[in-house]
């Protein structure tokens, strides 16, 4: 499968940002764009301006634009989100201790080789999303943009909400959790025609707010597992109308009795 | 049912297995009639393809009858008589649609450990390590086909078992190895190896207009009958310096277009020096597979000639004379099989009569026999070129 997982910061280039505005918005790259335009015109200013006074301004101007091309966030992160999403990240209990100060980020993408429309309409109705992430046990679809959540955690069933914030048919939905909740995070499926006749690119990105091994231990996969086993049953479902396996085939052993392999 | 497993290397046993079901949609079960053994199992054998696991049943060359079908399998039917290409392709992805279904997308359940190896992952394969999906082989009584529509092929009446059966692997192995090298009337083709593929590469390239052929081995009864069966001019790596052969042969220009039917475990024994340094390379785990053939050929081709490479390899070799391959602008041509491009073709091509692929199975075996009868076909033991079970036997 043509499918990478794209984990973490700086690995790889990242046109599909959030765009601002949606939801909460992307609150490390919209106060990272806002220290380096702040700095920048401080820096314009200073310079226009004599005396130590234009010159502490410059060099605070430029201080400012490299702490946010260098993602240093100098006003911390939450302070700078774009169009805040009251609920998106709320803080709630427990689940606040365990927030990450970084949102890890994880993008798979895959091409498949199907229109964007089959593709969108699959993934759009959430009731199927179970087929395509092992650990989900039902997602139950409330209304045109709520969702409520089930997944297999640990033996127990863990829950939470989401809300859509963006239908772009065929071309790009987002989501978000919404209230309390051990695993906050959103998410984006991004659609693009490959070049040639290929078919469609399909981008997953995940962006949870507690550290990927907290993820990994309430859903038993990391978020690069989880997304990167999307798409590949998303290419398979979509593509060929089922997943190839290997379960129940027959095999020995120094037995001679019956095991089932893994996949 | 009863199956060959393979436990470790080395180390294949008869077993008692339970017998496959219908799984997905889209599977057929066949009752397999002739599996044939084929070189690159040897490679598991020997050891040198990870991911075995203990209880695998190994096995990818089989011709049988289908006796369940799926669902949803639509152009097949109970009681078809059937070949299965070896390589697995799901029909729908970008790669089978441009006929290379060897690159498969889909069809390999496990692609983490080709992914992590590879960078991608290729298609599953029956019976060849779960790197390559982990099915189960076709050496047993039956066996699970994915994908039936796209990966099982009807034997038209008037071809025989004997000869249909290796249209699964060894036939279109040899014809995509003629094929991709872009064979043009007029060209002297030389091949390494005179296996099974071999000798169907062979054919294959008189067939693509090849006006010479000449076949290198060393053990005489497969250049027998890459001469006698074949069609090809021989040549015995060790008794004759194969370089100064191959110029001396073609005008000093080189072969046009140089095939590797060996892969991982070619010898050289032509050179001492040579063999000692692979093989300790290898056992030390300092390169994967000995590249004895494919230094040959970069060596012995004509300028601006094609390498095709349909010999498997693993992993990493040493010592690979990039620089002759780039100085003298030599064309890489490789891949596993892309059978389901070929079969109705080749299948003309047996009807007409310009292919007979029987001689390749000089031994019928029941499959009790499986762990002598591959030490047999190791060993190149009573000029065995291929053993080909008949598990209902």
């Amino acid at each position: 499968m043509a499918s990478n997982s794209l984990t973490g910061r700086g690995r790889w280039p990242q046109p599909d940002s959030f765009p601002s505005g949606i939801g909460s918005g992307d609150a490390a790259t919209g106060g990272r764009w806002l220290a380096m335009v702040g700095g920048t015109a401080l820096g314009v200013l200073g310079l226009r301006r004599s005396g130590w006074g234009g010159a502490m301004m410059a060099l605070g101007g430029a201080g400012l634009f490299a702490a946010g091309a260098l993602g240093l966030r100098p006003f911390g992160e939450r302070s700078l989100a774009a169009t805040p999403n009251p609920g998106a990240w709320r803080s709630h209990g427990s689940a606040t201790r365990r927030r990450s100060l970084t949102p890890e980020r994880t993008q798979a993408v895959v091409t498949i080789a199907s229109d964007a429309g089959t593709i969108f309409r699959f993934w759009r109705n959430f009731a199927n999303l179970p087929k395509l992430m092992p650990q989900l046990e039902r997602v139950d679809v409330l209304s045109a943009t709520e969702s409520n959540w089930i997944a297999k955690s640990r033996g127990e069933l863990l829950n939470w909400r989401c809300v859509l914030d963006r239908v772009d048919e065929d071309r790009l939905l987002t989501w978000h959790t919404v209230g309390e909740t051990a695993l906050p995070h959103r998410a984006s499926l991004m659609l693009s025609p490959a070049p040639g006749d290929r078919g469609t690119e399909v981008r997953l990105t995940l962006v949870y707010r507690v550290p990927a091994t907290e993820v990994a231990t309430l859903l038993g996969t990391t978020p690069a597992g989880q997304a990167e086993e999307a798409l590949r049953r998303l290419k398979q479902r979509v593509e060929t109308g089922e997943l190839s396996t290997i379960e129940r085939q027959p095999r020995g052993g120094t037995s001679g009795s019956f095991r089932e392999a893994t996949e | 049912m009863k199956a060959l497993c393979w436990n470790g290397t080395n180390d294949l046993r008869v077993e008692r297995v339970p017998d496959p079901v219908l799984v997905n949609p889209h599977d057929v079960i066949v009752k397999v009639a002739l599996s044939s053994v084929c070189g690159s199992d040897l490679h598991l054998i020997d050891g040198y393809v990870p991911t075995m696991r203990p209880g695998d049943i190994i096995g990818h060359e089989f011709l049988g009858e289908i006796v369940e079908k799926g669902p949803e399998v639509r152009y097949l039917n109970r009681g078809d008589r059937v070949i299965t290409v070896s390589i697995i392709g799901c029909g729908h992805c970008g790669h089978c649609r441009h006929g290379e279904s060897s690159l498969c997308d889909n069809s390999n359940p496990n692609p983490d450990y080709a992914r992590t190896a590879y960078g991608h992952c290729g298609a599953g394969i029956f019976g060849y390590s779960h790197a390559f999906g982990g099915y189960a082989g076709s050496h047993a009584e039956y066996i699970r086909v994915p994908y039936a529509d796209f990966n099982a092929f009807r034997v038209p009446e008037g071809i025989s078992d004997e000869k249909a059966v290796f249209v699964s692997d060894a036939v279109p192995t040899g014809y995509m190895a003629a094929d991709m090298a872009g064979i043009r009337p007029g060209d002297v083709v030389a091949v390494w190896g005179c296996g099974g593929v071999g000798q169907m590469a062979i054919r294959s390239a008189y067939l693509l207009g090849a006006e010479r052929v000449i076949a290198i081995d060393r053990f005489p009864d497969r250049l027998r009958a890459a001469q006698m069966k074949a069609g090809a001019e021989t040549l015995d790596y060790s008794r004759v310096d194969i370089f100064d052969a191959l110029q001396a042969m073609t005008g000093g220009r080189g072969p046009d277009v140089c095939i590797d039917a060996v892969g991982m475990e070619a010898d050289s024994a032509s050179n001492a020096v040579e063999d000692l340094y692979d093989r300790a390379k290898q056992a030390v785990g300092l390169q994967t597979d000995r590249p004895a053939v494919l230094r040959q050929m970069i060596e012995s081709c004509r300028k601006g000639g094609t390498l095709s490479i349909v010999g498997v390899y693993g992993g990493l070799i040493d010592r690979f004379p990039m620089g002759a391959a780039m100085n003298k602008g030599l064309t890489f041509r490789m891949g596993q099989q892309n059978g389901q491009r070929y079969a109705e073709r080749l299948f003309e091509h047996i009807r007409n009569g310009d292919l007979d692929p029987s001689y390749l199975m000089t031994h019928r075996l029941p499959l009790d026999d499986g762990p002598q009868a591959y030490r047999m076909f190791k060993e190149k033991a009573d000029d065995c070129l291929r053993v080909v079970f008949a598990p209902q036997s």
